[in-house]
């Protein structure tokens, strides 16, 4: 019989589970627009940090223009990421790389420079997030599958040059795609900042881009898939603090599996495995990172 | 690559994007409510040692008055050793990044391959230690043997995204980004338990003996032989890429795979070798750090080297003389801002933002030389032609 | 004598005027025209390079002429000048125009559904798609073209490349298109599929589409079009009614005096002129019989004489493509010394695939494969360019050089490891120039002033073909694999080629030669194996080869084939 306490524990283990999962979930959907149109986006860590820091500042007195100046923010990083990959053909790595630095050094910059002494926020409720974390896979899901701006922004990530035949500039799916992935990762960030740590603190994305980015491909490029990989890589930053808190050590064969070190490894290890496996291998969309 | 397709802006563009990037870094601090002139010479004087004042002790040169300026002048060799210092591994890694893109690889793994050579280097370190870390190995010896193990293990670390790419077609910018947070989280992990400092409650590992320590060139600079090393690696790597037939096959399968190809050249094994190699100059770069400088491992030694370290490529336009000029300009520029943070409470994260709009301004910079044909080098696809991302057979 | 225009402007629905289009180095079109009378079966034909997919690609909004003008008319039949509004392909389709490229442009990753709806996918509100709608509407044009059967949610990619092109003209007919045009749509199917083709095409044209065919088979011309726009070297050459001309006609002009066909093989018009009444094509299409067992049938005489030791010998080949599907099965062939064993087939019976097999960029699935009595099976590319394999890859461009490379680097490439070259560990800078200059003077490569040092990506194609040639024959091989070997060259340069392998086989080498034109394959082999389906379908002694005999067992239509001799072996 479970005891009480017990279920709360459990109780606290999933909402931890699910909290965890709420940024990479999100971030993730930008991930997914942004590489199903064939625009690689590594740039979605630095988009978050973005949101995050935009968030609080602009935050401070109405937490909703805070998170509306968030994404707004994120659409104009991503506007750029666009910008720099489809109208000088920048290398979608190095403008990836680039806007990271930018964010990371000018956000550092800014809050040294704007609150040396950290800034506090209210903010907003994190199930608000997490009702967005959920919901958003659906809707970009449905989006993809169903609509027309999903077929021609698959089409455009598939093969720009069969979709332009077909009488479909790849442009404005580009565009679109890429800033829309900005704005989601922002709100991500958003999430950090506002609803999460109610502060900034410099480089607090601290490479959560980076496994959004690493869910995208566990999920396949597919949004719920995405999501579910979210979820997965949540389950172990909840497992590993749970461990943390109830002091469980598991040793074995010399190696304590139990180390947050090697917990935090998983995510990285598995997206790789779903790379390399036979079966059911990950395969990115056709036209990925290619020029037109 | 052929040298004169990129004769013309060669240097110009280059300089360029600096220029814009200290330009745009100068509005931003006037913006902020900064002192532009003060923040600039006291980063100019950090990151060249050259100081206004008298000479005064024995680390300081005098300059006479210089023109212009019409007050004396000296060097600092602290400021400048540390300077120099900083672009070390920044060398290092940019070679590394620059040899994966000559065969069309991107190497995001650097920093990676740095943190793993770096625990490797500190293992080996503590070889024969004695009492008060004294060593029982000849110095050169155990020395050569840190590096050695440091090389050895970035070039595994290396290779790896290598076999994935060459015989399962997983694209290396992502199984590089993976394989960094698998190192870091790895490495950290045995710096905590088996390999942990049992003096310390810090994530490092024990000192390394004191027979595998470089000395510094200057007194309490961290500036040693491991600079000369890394310029060594520079002229290496130029004598590898423009002299050797491995060089030549490297180009050649960055260049245009199938054409290598079907000249008999092993792409897989080209894909492989390359990003050994590379790996092993990032694990030198962890090797040199730990017997320089920390004389251990410790969490997080590759700073942020390896990912600098594609700044470093790209504005040094993969040749080796390019690329240790950038490294010492972006060294210089790091530790010039940290000076400025001292003496002027300007963030020395406007040093992050400089590099930033450098690596902007230096990508855009490519778009023109590689849309004349396709399946040349191109920075652009960053991989060998007719190898699409992630397609499933090898190259 | 050839027409300039045959019709006024009232009933024409296109009409292109003094196009022009340089691409660097290349004039693909000067002052061509082209008009299309409205419910008009249209063809447009010229040899490779005669500038017919550069005119469809400017009519479609692919890429803007220099100069000229483009009219067509809308659906009321008043003309329009649409030269400065072409931009793009969707403005061409907007204007009716539908294209069925050479390389097909559906997305495998998608379902044919959905590779129809893109672009024209009349969303409902919210921007959804009405895919039930969509359906209806494709079920009922599949129907009128008699494709019925079509699954349309299957994945593009698993339709065989007849369905997928009926796609293409189901995307096309969806958009609405008025005028069609095809860039050699049969170029890809065999007899009997094209032939359904232009069934299908026919019962458009009866319900008023107007279609232009862009082609090089005179054969389809007259049996199908109404028609006949020629282009020979970029400019016209002709326009006629196809009733009022017949195919000698068409060919002289096609090939002109000055043309490469006719300079180069020499071969009288009556047999190029491939002048089947359609009659003809459709019951040897119908034939169809398969040669079952080659090895049944006596070997030739010419055949035994060379066979004893063969030089190259491929025992059983299964090839897999790049699909992983089966490209080449059981395929046998021999090679001897001294002789030019020509290997033809239609674009995607296994030409490629077994020329990378034999020089070892592919592998070997099954079978084996010896050079001089020794097995090669396993070995790699190096080792097999050691044991006196030399390449002339079909792509210049992409396999055959690297055109960021200089000269002197492109003529080391593949010899890099070798002291004699300026390899080796480290490279003998001095004696690779040495050696590259030295070749540029004795291949006659012209490279301007920067002699080995000039980029490849600099020399024409001819130039660059010399180099790719010296640096195979310099090796001293004892075979040669030469693939398509004077795809995109000009005369001079094609009759370079065509010496050097002459000369090759005089000096007691074996040349294996692939290629899809199959004139360039009677003119130079001694025998010529056909492939068929990734078959080896007949080996012929090139006096027992005609035009008819090959051309119906690469269509896999043999008929009697008392005119085939089969060599027992190969």
């Amino acid at each position: 019989m479970p005891t009480p306490h017990a279920f709360s524990a459990l109780q606290a283990f999933v909402s931890a589970t699910l909290y965890s999962a709420v940024p990479l979930s999100i971030a993730a959907m930008g991930g997914i627009l942004s590489e199903r149109a064939g625009v690689v986006n590594i740039a979605l860590e630095g988009l978050m940090l973005t949101g995050a820091f935009v968030g609080i500042v602009a935050g401070q007195s109405s937490a909703l223009f805070g998170l509306a100046a968030a994404l707004f923010a994120g659409g104009l990083l991503g506007l750029l990421h666009a910008f720099l990959t489809q109208k000088t053909r920048m290398n979608h790595v190095v403008s990836g790389l680039g806007i990271n630095l930018l964010a990371a050094g000018v956000t550092r910059y800014l809050a040294i420079r704007l609150f040396p002494n950290g800034l506090h926020i209210d903010g907003l409720p994190g199930s608000l997030f997490l009702l967005l974390a959920v919901l958003l896979p659906v809707v970009v899901a449905l989006m993809l599958s169903r609509t027309q701006f999903g077929l021609r922004l698959r089409a455009v990530g598939e093969n720009p040059e069969s979709a332009r035949m077909a009488g479909v500039s790849p442009t404005l799916p580009r565009y679109v795609a890429v800033t829309l992935s900005g704005v989601f990762a922002a709100l991500s960030g958003a999430y950090l900042s506002m609803a999460d740590a109610h502060t900034f603190s410099s480089n607090m994305s601290a490479g959560k881009g980076y496994i959004a980015l690493a869910a995208v491909i566990f999920g396949k490029w597919t949004p719920v898939g995405a999501a579910l990989g979210a979820l997965f890589f949540g389950f172990f930053y909840a497992l590993e603090t749970q461990l943390q808190i109830s002091g469980i050590h598991l040793t074995l064969l010399g190696i304590e599996w139990t180390s947050p070190f090697l917990l935090d490894m998983l995510p990285y290890l598995m997206t790789l495995a779903a790379l390399v496996s036979v079966i059911g291998r990950a395969t990115p969309p056709a036209a990925l990172g290619q020029e037109e | 690559m052929n040298g004169r397709l990129l004769k013309t802006g060669r240097l110009l563009r280059p300089l360029f994007a600096i220029v814009c990037g200290l330009g745009i870094a100068a509005l931003v601090m006037q913006l902020s409510g900064y002192n532009v002139r003060e923040a600039y010479s006291a980063l100019f004087t950090g990151a060249t040692g050259i100081e206004p004042g008298a000479a005064r002790g024995a680390s300081q040169i005098a300059l006479g008055t210089l023109p212009v300026f019409s007050r004396p002048y000296h060097l600092n060799t602290f400021l400048l050793a540390q300077s120099l210092a900083k672009s070390t591994p920044l060398l290092f890694c940019g070679l590394a990044i620059a040899l994966g893109l000559r065969a069309g690889l991107f190497n995001i793994g650097a920093q990676g391959q740095m943190t793993v050579g770096a625990l490797a280097a500190a293992f080996v370190g503590q070889w024969g230690i004695g009492k008060g870390d004294s060593g029982t190995f000849p110095p050169l010896l155990h020395i050569t043997l840190v590096l050695m193990a440091g090389a050895a293990a970035g070039a595994l670390w290396g290779a790896l995204p290598g076999l994935l790419k060459a015989y399962r077609g997983v694209h290396e910018v992502i199984a590089t980004i993976m394989l960094n947070y698998v190192a870091i989280n790895a490495t950290t992990y045995f710096v905590t338990h088996t390999l942990k400092d049992p003096n310390s409650a810090a994530a490092q590992s024990a000192r390394i003996a004191k027979s595998a320590w470089l000395a510094p060139f200057v007194a309490g600079s961290n500036l040693t032989a491991g600079f000369l090393l890394a310029l060594l690696a520079a002229a290496a790597l130029a004598f590898l890429i423009g002299r050797t037939s491995l060089g030549f096959r490297i180009r050649a399968v960055g260049m245009g795979a199938d054409a290598a190809a079907a000249a008999g050249i092993s792409v897989p094994r080209t894909l492989i070798v390359t990003m050994a190699l590379s790996g092993a100059l990032a694990g030198l770069a962890g090797g040199v750090e730990v017997v320089g400088v920390q004389h251990r491992f410790i969490q997080g030694i590759a700073s942020n080297y390896g990912y600098d370290g594609i700044a470093v490529a790209l504005l040094g336009g993969l040749g080796g003389g390019g690329v240790g000029l950038s490294a010492l300009f972006f060294g210089a520029l790091s530790s010039g801002a940290a000076h400025m943070q001292t003496l002027t409470d300007v963030p020395d994260s406007i040093a992050v933002i400089v590099q930033a709009i450098v690596i902007i301004f230096v990508g855009v910079r490519y778009i023109r030389r590689n849309k004349r044909n396709r399946g040349t080098f191109n920075l652009d696809e960053m991989q060998p032609s007719g190898s699409g991302i992630g397609s499933g057979k090898a190259v | 004598m050839p027409q300039t225009s045959l019709d006024s402007p009232a009933n024409l629905i296109v009409r292109m005027d003094n196009i022009t289009r340089e691409y660097p180095g290349v004039i693909a079109n000067r002052n061509v025209h082209l008009h299309v009378r409205a419910g008009a079966f249209h063809a447009v034909i010229g040899e490779n390079g005669a500038g017919k997919s550069t005119l469809l690609n400017i009519l479609y909004g692919r890429s803007k002429p220099d100069a000229g003008r483009i009219f067509i008319a809308n659906a009321h039949g008043v003309e329009e000048e649409v030269t400065n509004t072409l931009n793009s392909p969707a403005e061409a389709i907007r204007r009716g125009i539908g294209l069925v490229s050479q390389h097909y442009t559906l997305i495998p990753a998608l379902t044919v559904l959905e590779n129809v709806m893109l672009g024209a996918e009349m969303p409902i509100l919210g921007g959804f798609l009405h895919p039930r709608r969509a359906a209806e509407r494709t079920r009922e044009l599949a129907a009128q073209l008699g494709i019925e059967s079509l699954d349309l949610n299957a994945h593009a990619g698993q339709l065989s490349v007849a369905a997928q092109q009926k796609v293409e003209i189901l995307k096309a007919l969806y958009r609405g298109a008025r005028i069609l045009l095809l860039d050699e749509p049969t170029a890809t199917l065999a007899p009997p599929e094209a032939h359904a083709l232009f069934e299908l095409l026919h019962t458009l044209a009866a319900g008023g589409t107007t279609v232009v065919f862009v082609t090089h088979k005179l054969r389809d011309v007259m049996a199908h079009s109404d028609a006949v726009t020629i282009l020979r070297a970029g400019q016209n050459a002709g326009d006629f009614r196809t009733a009022d001309t017949d195919s000698q006609e068409l060919l002289h002009c096609m090939i002109g005096g000055g043309s490469r066909t006719a300079t180069l093989l020499n071969t009288d018009f009556e047999s190029a002129s491939d002048d089947l009444p359609p009659k003809t094509a459709r019951s040897l299409n119908d034939t169809g019989i398969a040669i079952s067992n080659p090895a049944a049938t006596a070997a030739a005489p010419v055949v035994e004489a060379i066979i004893p030791s063969p030089l190259l010998q491929v025992e059983d080949a299964v090839i897999r493509g790049d699909r992983r599907v089966i490209a080449i099965s059981e395929a046998r062939l021999t090679v001897g010394r001294g002789e030019i064993v020509g290997v033809a087939g239609v674009d995607g019976s296994g030409q490629r695939e077994l020329s990378e097999a034999i020089i070892g960029l592919r592998r070997f699935e099954r079978g084996r494969l010896f050079l001089e009595g020794s097995e090669i099976t396993s070995r790699t590319v190096r080792q097999r360019q050691e044991a006196g394999i030399a390449y002339l890859p079909e792509d210049r461009h992409r396999a055959g050089m690297i055109l960021d490379f200089s000269i002197a680097e492109n003529y080391l490439l593949g010899h890099e490891d070798r002291r004699e070259w300026g390899g080796g560990i480290t490279l003998d800078h001095a004696r690779m120039w040495n050696r590259a200059t030295e070749m540029l003077r004795r291949y006659d490569v012209r490279s301007g002033t920067n002699g080995a040092t000039a980029l490849a990506g600099t020399l024409s194609g001819g130039n660059q073909q010399k180099v790719v040639f010296a640096r195979a024959m310099e090796a001293n091989p004892r075979l040669l694999v030469a693939c398509q070997p004077t795809r995109g060259l000009d005369v001079a340069a094609s009759r370079f080629v065509y010496d050097t392998l002459r000369r090759a086989r005089a000096d007691g080498l074996g040349v294996l030669l692939f290629s899809l034109d199959l004139d360039e394959i009677l003119e130079l082999s001694d025998r010529i194996a056909v492939l068929y389906a990734g078959r080896v379908a007949g080996v012929l002694n090139r006096h027992d080869a005609t035009r008819e005999t090959v051309g119906a067992l690469m269509t896999g239509s043999s008929g009697s084939g008392k005119h085939i001799s089969l060599g027992a072996q190969v």
